[in-house]
């Protein structure tokens, strides 16, 4: 291959990554639904990408007692690893989990289902985390955010028709509309 | 097979200072040193072509041939860089500092896209630049640079993507930031091939290393996939892509070195560690290189240090539906194909490792780290040692140095009176290891005086044989007499001294009487602390003591100075 056809094929290579990349991300930013979801922060940092913020929402912990586990999946056949459908009902301000399924069933009374993936199971409590759990902010800023430790913040977060959903603004308590 | 009780292999294994220590080594000796030492040579080169030039044997055109011939761009002195050259490097110094100044004043204020499109465009503009660059030849350097640039501009751009969007840096989740940094290296991948740039192609090795960090290691179900991927990556893309381009290799093989030793306590170690073993001795078969058989006995050691610490088997057993008798069945497979090729090679870096990584084999095998049984080992390896006397010099010296070692261990930790167990109290399968062991050493004591393998050395290794042999077998049937016993190891142990000391002396080899000192003071200072402690007065045991290590010292050091005259005048 000559340089001038390898170079164009770079070219093309890097755009349609960076095109696919975005347009993922894109696509359930404009095409989801909003929900507002009730979280507190923590604040690591990684090495890769500066200062982010940890999010543990109400929804990552999930008694399996409280929520409908839609059939025919049943409560004792999930396990950790398994990718789930959490159906989410608005509750006042905030969306609280209603059902649970492992596919993802259409839409209907309000209720928006989010992907989510089982990391941990504990007799009849599961952690699920749906990929939303890390909210980026400016260098420095994450100490801010901190010190909202143990006061609770609000996340607004799109959910697309397969599930996948994120974060689209993070709300300090007292400035939420 | 386990106990849980802790030896001195598991301390071992738990130090990861020891890792980065080798790391830095293997640093140090597959890059560092060998640029040092090629530099230094061009270096040297260089100056005689250049003063062959200045005295006009050779002319510009034949000197610049030469240059070219050795890879090195060199400029005659007097073309140096035009003003205008300064200028343009000036200007583009200045408007790189002016966009980061406007990038750092301005940025909350620019939205995410444009942010993002911002450094695609700078992306695009400085792979472009360096492409067209790359046509004029005399700007090789500049449209080098730039290319690599554009490389590190492109994960700059994922990267920033990545947080625009907040994706989750949870391993748990797909698009995490491993897949960032595979989306990444993979990309640059291509701009090696066409351009040939090994700065790049460094950079997509380092950038996988860093990649399987961050994989989700820890889950069961990600087992089968991810602990292969960066093997399967450096072994079926890396490799093949460095054709003829060693230090490439070697840096990936270091590499994959290092990760095998700091992934720990991962279901899928075991399998990871095989896989490295197994992709070496391809390359070593392939290639026909030492380097690939000494990397898979490296890889072969560490395995067995994570493998066989005592309790650590337990982890395995049972895993993946493996029991611990097919994993060491495996395992004793691996060292005997690594002995086999070490030996058709005729490699001895690779057979040192091999045995570090046997004996660690060795004493899980046997269950603990069994003293006499090592003694009996020591004899059995100093025995291997006289059977390749005539065969290649270094292999009989491995096996010689592992012996003295195992029996100064041995030695050393049964002269402390109450480390002397009752047999009985050993497991049930002690005797069978023993009289394998003891038969092993009397056929091959036969068999090397049959063939009479032994030579000059052997009037002081055979006495010591004889009487390690014969405190071994005391301490098996006759541990009732534990005074004959303790005088027995005493006298072994110093004997084991007193002989490096006068081997050393008579063979002016002052390195083995310097040894033998060292385990003489050692002997000294513990028998009297173990025997004297609670005899003597404190006062007194000290000052008689530290007389008696003066006396010693004196001695030793007139012996050594003599020694070194000795050496001086045979030279």
């Amino acid at each position: 291959m000559n340089n001038k056809k390898g170079f164009w094929l770079i070219i093309i290579l890097w755009a349609m990554i960076i095109f696919i990349f975005i347009f993922l991300n894109e696509y359930t930013l404009r095409q989801g639904k909003t929900i507002l979801l009730k979280t507190e922060p923590i604040d690591p940092r990684d090495l890769l990408r500066g200062d982010y913020v940890f999010l543990q929402y109400e929804i990552n912990t999930i008694d399996l007692k409280t929520v409908e586990v839609i059939s025919p999946l049943k409560e004792e056949d999930i396990e950790e690893e398994d990718i789930i459908y959490i159906g989410l009902i608005r509750d006042g301000e905030f969306y609280k989990p209603l059902s649970l399924s492992k596919a993802v069933p259409e839409t209907k009374n309000g209720v928006i289902y989010i992907r989510g993936k089982v990391v941990w199971k504990t007799g009849n409590v599961i952690d699920v985390t749906y990929g939303i759990e890390n909210y980026y902010v400016p260098e420095g800023k994450g100490r801010e955010i901190e010190k909202f430790v143990g006061k609770g913040l609000s996340v607004e977060v799109k959910v697309d028709k397969y599930g996948f959903s994120k974060i689209s603004k993070l709300y300090l308590e007292e400035k939420y509309p | 097979m386990i106990t849980g009780e802790r030896h001195i292999f598991s301390y071992l294994s738990n130090l990861w200072f020891i890792w980065i220590i080798i790391g830095f080594i293997a640093f140090y000796f597959v890059f560092i040193r060998p640029i040092l030492i090629k530099r230094g040579r061009i270096n040297w080169f260089l100056k005689e072509v250049e003063s062959l030039r200045k005295r006009e044997i050779i002319s510009d055109e034949q000197f610049l041939e030469i240059c070219n011939l050795y890879l090195v761009k060199k400029r005659i002195s007097d073309k140096r860089r035009t003003p205008i050259q300064v200028m343009q490097i000036i200007g583009c110094i200045l408007m790189g500092v002016g966009f980061i100044l406007f990038m750092a004043s301005n940025w909350g204020k620019i939205s995410d896209l444009i942010q993002i499109g911002l450094f695609v465009f700078l992306t695009f503009l400085t792979l472009s630049a360096g492409y067209y660059l790359s046509k004029d030849s005399n700007k090789t350097f500049i449209s080098n640079s730039l290319i690599f640039i554009s490389t590190i501009l492109l994960g700059v751009t994922i990267l920033l993507t990545g947080q625009t969007y907040h994706i989750s840096m949870d391993s748990n989740w797909i698009l995490s930031n491993w897949i960032l940094l595979l989306i990444w290296a993979g990309s640059i991948i291509p701009v090696y091939i066409i351009f040939r740039l090994n700065t790049v192609y460094y950079l997509a090795s380092l950038l996988f290393f860093i990649m399987q960090f961050y994989l989700p290691f820890y889950t069961h179900a990600n087992f089968l996939l991810c602990p292969f991927i960066y093997p399967a990556i450096v072994f079926l893309l890396l490799f093949p892509l460095s054709k003829g381009a060693p230090a490439e290799k070697n840096a990936n093989s270091v590499a994959l070195i290092l990760s095998l030793a700091f992934f720990r306590y991962t279901p899928g170690e075991i399998f990871l560690a095989l896989i490295i073993i197994a992709g070496f001795l391809v390359y070593f078969l392939y290639e026909k290189k030492e380097k690939y058989l000494i990397f898979s006995s490296i890889s072969a050691l560490l395995f067995s240090l994570k493998l066989f610490r005592i309790g650590n088997l337990i982890y395995y057993d049972g895993l993946f539906g493996f029991k611990l008798e097919i994993i060491l069945i495996i395992s004793a497979i691996v060292f005997l194909i690594l002995f086999i090729l070490a030996y058709r090679k005729k490699s001895s870096t690779s057979l040192a490792v091999n045995m570090a990584g046997f004996l660690t084999f060795f004493i899980a095998f046997i269950n603990n780290f069994n003293l006499i049984l090592s003694l009996f080992l020591s004899v059995f390896l100093y025995l291997v040692s006289i059977l390749h006397r005539n065969w290649k010099e270094y292999f009989s010296k491995i096996y010689k140095v592992y012996s003295f070692i195992l029996a100064l261990i041995s030695l050393y930790f049964l002269s402390f009176a109450n480390s002397m167990v009752e047999v009985e109290k050993f497991e049930a399968n002690f005797l069978v290891y023993f009289y394998v062991l003891l038969g092993c050493c009397l056929f091959l004591f036969a068999f090397n005086l049959a063939k009479k393998k032994f030579s000059k050395e052997a009037k002081y290794e055979i006495p010591l044989l004889i009487l390690f042999t014969f405190t071994g077998l005391a301490l098996v049937y006759l541990f009732k007499f534990k005074l004959l016993n303790v005088i027995l190891i005493n006298l072994s142990l110093l004997s084991f001294s007193l002989s490096l000391i006068f081997y050393g002396y008579e063979e002016t080899n002052l390195l083995l009487y310097n040894f033998g000192v060292g385990i003489f003071t050692l002997f000294i200072v513990t028998q009297y602390f173990n025997y004297f402690w609670s005899m003597l007065n404190r006062s007194l045991f000290f000052m008689i003591g530290g007389l008696f290590l003066l006396l010693c010292g004196f001695f030793l050091e007139r012996k050594r100075s003599l020694l070194i005259k000795r050496k001086k005048g045979e030279q």
